[in-house]
């Protein structure tokens, strides 16, 4: 070592303190899960590979999904889908297949508090109330994490099995992808620990090391946790966040989607976007099943506060953002396409300025934003004639059908 | 201005980045105007009774040094005492004199008018005076030379890092400081940044993660079990430990960067043997103040054994209301005062009355004593703690019921843990000011730096939004 080094005291002290600072962080970790505990994420071990969609959740898993507002079972059937078992479709019966990502999935919710069981009981509720003779089922065929490219893959995956009348599309304004045909998902220890291109990306990437140590991190130390979600959380990243904004005219947060002129990035992902749908819309339409896209608002586009507060960390003005940009695009390629959309961003806007409609850290809906979503929807349901209203027997429409 | 706030990490960083290129005088002068922002930074006004204090005790201190009879002597003397316990009186105990005074005279079905001030109490206005009375008092009795350069004498008097809660400086240590050129070396730089991070461990990670506990069962102890009341009692006693002991350890450390060596106010003090011990321990420079120019003043141990005792009790009753102008904080005194009655009584001294048996090995006894004395002061805190001495005595009678003592929490246990091994080390490494040369007490020393760095950190972002207030600001 003398030799190597010789005696210099810098090495000395480097030498000490790479030794040293691993012991340190142990007992910060000791300290923190002693005398300040966090709850660290849930290691669910719920999603495997799946040749179709990329992934989907384990049959037959049954894990808890814990955070800071929420501890709730997730219950997987017997085919990976978070729902209850189904039989064969019977003769009267109107089947939903609800596709989209955390927020159709109902993350932090129990099942029964679901998007999709809060729509069916809606729908089924207002069609009693007219005498509408028909069952509906709402099948929840979501899953955290999905994008577009997911959706399209869910239909072609579960289509055959379901026979659905109608097909929701969850949408969020950050579903945007960019970039990702022909992706392929590294799961691990039932985790999507990284989602990368063939031949251009493969679980080796120093990226995906990253991931994997943060992952770990997230899994198994409070030290982390704490860290994380103060960063995450305090008003000191939306200072850095200016400061880099200023100099560096890099970050944008969640605002992206929203920012005018729209970022070529953003362009190109919503062109990748819309490629998907129109993909699924093809397949639907030859199917016979109605298409419906239900455009998910983020909080900022509900709560003043939180767009205020996302501006501030973005270190942006009002004056540069149109919040209802993403929606504009999505009704016009729906349009365009003939896709009828649902737009519940009103009943939430007035629901939420009297009781919180999402969670507080998390940003999902809550239960009571998912209940005042579903009856919203079941509404607009019936005044559009979308089925079982317009005809309880499955819909034929190509793609030239009349826009709703 | 608050140690464990972002505006004192502005004040220190520009104190600090403007005094080292300063010459003597020239420091003394930066000091004194930054003494007084930091003090004025509370109330501005404040500085106007820090003002008066100063100049009327540098006034009094020229007066009795040049008073030729002993009775101008003693007349200069009472003049700076009648003013300082003027200032103590009208702004800390006139309310509860008038208070207490009421409620005796309605025992006697009396409905009595008093006047009540409506008047704040001035942060550390408990410290400085104590501290100017001392410095008039060793003038009186001929142990110190007054001071004669104004400037260094408010720098005595207002010094920032201690002003607002101790350590209680004398001038004959803190003065010949000031009059002097300071070293500052990297030696001190370092072992002052130690002393000032193991303060905010013992502050932020310790103390500040024990107070949510201790106010959670303080405010309703009937409705908590024995376990729960435990636990609170424990919590509080590493809270005002860790609190207090961490507040003397960044004044230190920060006077220590500024080329001053503050006295010492705590010695590992809950590992001591007996209560005696304790006091000798916890809070020295208040302990030895009230020693040396009270408990002596009233003749100390020199006129018998019941005037001892009698001395001992007055002397603790007046130490407990210096604390605050409340009757819990006096029969905490009080309590404190028979303790130390019954120690020299029965069990001090080479007379004592009684002593462990000779089979009992030495280790285990002093851990016997250790772990009696811990327990006597633990309950005593109570005392302190509560607001009132019936909520105390609730609070004693159901934390002796020992019901459900499993609700006792094994996290106020580790922190008591961490506090206790911290004084082990500083026992171990045989200095207080962290200034040492011998290498493996440095690598140790490193090591637990690091440590406290990680644990200190984690707890100031867990408490981000919440700045805790050191609890003898109050005083």
């Amino acid at each position: 070592m003398r030799a190597l080094f010789g005696n210099s005291v810098w090495v000395k002290r480097l030498l000490l303190f790479a030794i040293l600072t691993p012991l340190s962080l142990l007992g910060g970790e000791l300290f923190t899960r002693i005398l300040l505990p966090q709850n660290v994420d849930p290691k669910m071990n719920i999603f495997r590979a799946d040749p179709v969609v990329g992934y989907i959740y384990e049959p037959y898993a049954e894990k808890r999904e814990k955070g800071r507002e929420y501890n709730v079972l997730y219950q997987i059937n017997s085919i990976g889908l978070r729902d209850r078992e189904y039989s064969g479709k019977e003769k009267g019966l109107v089947r939903f297949l609800l596709l989209g990502d955390s927020f159709s999935v109902s993350h932090g919710l129990a099942i029964e508090e679901s998007l999709s069981r809060q729509l069916e009981g809606a729908l089924q509720a207002i069609a009693g109330s007219d005498k509408i003779r028909a069952k509906i089922e709402v099948v929840n065929a979501a899953a955290g994490g999905y994008s577009p490219y997911n959706y399209w893959k869910a239909y072609r995956r579960w289509a055959d099995v379901f026979n659905p009348d109608v097909v929701v599309v969850g949408l969020s304004p950050d579903d945007h992808d960019c970039d990702n045909e022909y992706l392929s998902y590294y799961i691990e220890e039932g985790e999507t620990l990284a989602v990368y291109q063939d031949g251009k990306g493969s679980r080796k990437l120093w990226g995906n090391d990253l991931l994997r140590l943060r992952k770990w991190l997230s899994w198994n130390s409070e030290l982390y946790i704490l860290l994380r979600n103060f960063l995450y959380y305090n008003d000191i990243v939306g200072t850095v966040s200016l400061w880099l904004d200023t100099h560096q005219d890099i970050h944008y947060g969640q605002l992206e989607p929203y920012l005018v002129p729209q970022t070529e990035k953003m362009s190109k992902a919503w062109e990748k976007t819309f490629s998907y749908l129109r993909s699924l819309h093809d397949e639907t339409a030859a199917d016979g099943v109605v298409l419906v896209v239900l455009p998910i608002p983020l909080k900022l586009e509900i709560s003043s506060q939180e767009f205020e507060r996302e501006l501030k960390a973005g270190g942006r003005t009002p004056e540069e953002m149109d919040i209802d940009q993403p929606l504009n695009g999505i009704s016009a390629f729906c349009s365009a396409e003939a896709i009828a959309v649902l737009d519940p961003r009103p009943a939430l806007r007035k629901r939420h300025a009297e009781m919180p409609c999402y969670f507080v850290y998390d940003g999902h809906w809550n239960a009571e934003g998912i209940r005042s979503v579903a009856a919203h929807l079941a509404e607009q349901w019936r005044n559009l004639g979308l089925p079982p209203w317009q005809n309880t027997s499955r819909q034929k429409q190509g793609r030239d059908a009349p826009t709703r | 201005m608050l140690f464990n706030s972002l505006i004192f990490i502005l004040f220190i960083s520009i104190v600090l980045l403007i005094y080292p290129r300063l010459r003597l005088r020239q420091q003394n002068l930066f000091l004194l105007a930054a003494n007084y922002f930091f003090y004025g930074w509370w109330d501005w006004r404040f500085n106007i009774l820090l003002f008066a204090s100063t100049l009327v005790d540098f006034i009094t201190g020229q007066k009795i040094h040049k008073s030729d009879t002993e009775k101008h002597k003693k007349r200069w003397l009472l003049v700076s005492i009648a003013f300082n316990l003027g200032l103590l009186c009208s702004f800390k105990y006139f309310n509860f004199f008038m208070d207490s005074t009421a409620a005796l005279l309605q025992s006697f079905a009396l409905e009595p008018h008093l006047p009540v001030l409506r008047i704040i109490l001035p942060v550390g206005l408990s410290f400085y005076t104590f501290q100017s009375m001392g410095y008039i008092i060793d003038i009186y009795r001929g142990r110190l030379a007054p001071e004669t350069n104004f400037v260094d004498y408010a720098v005595f008097v207002s010094f920032f890092p201690q002003l607002v809660a101790g350590p209680i400086e004398r001038g004959g240590h803190l003065l010949p400081q000031i009059r002097s050129k300071r070293e500052l070396t990297r030696g001190k730089m370092i072992a002052g940044l130690n002393l000032v991070l193991l303060g905010f461990f013992k502050k932020v990670a310790i103390a500040d993660t024990l107070a949510p506990v201790v106010d959670n069962i303080f405010a309703m102890p009937d409705v908590m079990s024995s376990g729960q009341l435990w636990t609170g009692v424990y919590a509080f006693t590493f809270q005002i430990y860790g609190d207090f002991s961490g507040y003397t350890d960044i004044a230190r450390g920060i006077a220590l960067i500024l080329g001053f060596e503050l006295i010492e106010n705590f010695n590992a003090p809950y590992l001591s043997r007996n209560i005696t011990e304790f006091w000798r321990r916890w809070h020295i420079s208040l302990s030895t103040w009230l020693r040396d120019y009270l408990y002596v003043a009233l003749g100390g141990n020199r006129c018998g054994r019941e005037r001892t005792y009698a001395n001992l009790m007055i002397t603790m009753f007046l130490g407990g209301l210096w604390h605050g102008a409340a009757w819990h904080y006096a029969i905490w005194g009080v309590l404190h005062g028979i303790y130390l009655a019954v120690h020299r009584m029965f069990l001090g001294g080479e007379k004592a009355s009684l002593s462990w048996p000779r089979t009992i090995p030495g280790w285990a006894a002093d851990t016997a004593k250790i772990i009696f004395t811990f327990h006597l002061v633990a309950l005593t805190w109570i005392l302190f703690r509560t607001d009132s001495v019936s909520n105390a005595l609730v609070y004693m009678e159901r934390l002796f019921l020992f019901q459900n003592m499993v609700d006792l929490q094994a996290s106020v246990i580790f922190a008591a843990c961490l506090l206790i091994a911290l004084d082990g080390v500083q026992v171990w490494s045989g200095s207080h000011t962290w200034l040492t040369d011998r290498h493996g007490v440095k690598i140790t020393r490193y090591a637990v730096a690091q440590l406290m760095f990680v644990c200190t950190l984690a707890a100031a972002i867990a408490h981000f939004n919440k700045i805790t207030p050191f609890i003898y600001f109050q005083f």
